[in-house]
């Protein structure tokens, strides 16, 4: 997902991910003002707390569905390596954290770290893959 | 895995460009397979050999495959 000129999946990918973002923070700002000026109580404030997080699962519905269309299989194992990467260093962090909570009673990650944490690096591994499958002039 | 496909393409006089557009995939994977880090699936190599009029094997050869001492 570089400069080069994007795929029919890629592009599909590209508008879901800025339809979602875009709904996830109206969601977040919504949710947030409605509870801090005291608008929502009882169980109502159960649904502003599962709300926001319903545009997190469209986000990762929207990754799904990009492996699913994208038909350039090396860009798409890219984008599978990056995945695996993102679990693979969240996987460590919650286990070495929960050690951490359950011996020594330190060491909770503040909220949202996982998530954070997954998506950085994500970009991360999609930026080092980038950098080293870069194509130069064409011969 | 190694494979002829940078020799073949030069033979013809096609830019990476012009592959990836046939093969109805990026330029970046193009790159990737003529330079050996990524080894295409199998219907990839298909679509490649038939591109190119060749067997999968005229194409592409196992490099492991070439230390064979015939020995189990």
């Amino acid at each position: 997902m570089g400069c080069l000129p994007k795929s029919k999946a890629e592009k599909l990918y590209v508008r879901r991910i800025s339809v979602t973002m875009s709904v996830y923070v109206l969601l977040v700002f919504g949710a947030t003002w409605a509870v801090r000026h005291g608008h929502v109580k009882g169980w109502w404030l159960y649904v502003c707390a599962v709300v926001p997080s319903l545009a997190i699962l469209r986000l990762l519905q929207v990754v799904g569905l990009y492996l699913k269309e994208e038909t350039d299989e090396f860009v798409r194992q890219q984008m599978v390596n990056s995945i695996l990467w993102g679990t693979a260093v969240v996987l460590g962090l919650s286990a070495v954290s929960d050690f951490l909570r359950g011996y020594t009673g330190k060491g909770e990650l503040p909220g949202f770290t996982i998530f954070i944490v997954f998506w950085m690096v994500f970009a991360l591994a999609q930026g080092i893959q980038q950098l080293r499958n870069r194509v130069g002039g064409d011969d | 895995m190694t494979n002829r496909l940078k020799a073949l393409r030069a033979e013809r006089e096609w830019s990476q460009a012009f592959l990836a557009e046939r093969l109805e995939v990026s330029r970046q994977s193009v790159n990737a397979i003529e330079t050996g880090r990524y080894d295409p699936s199998l219907p990839l190599a298909f679509k490649i050999a038939r591109l190119f009029g060749k067997r999968i094997e005229e194409i592409f050869e196992d490099a492991e495959g070439l230390g064979i001492s015939g020995k189990w």
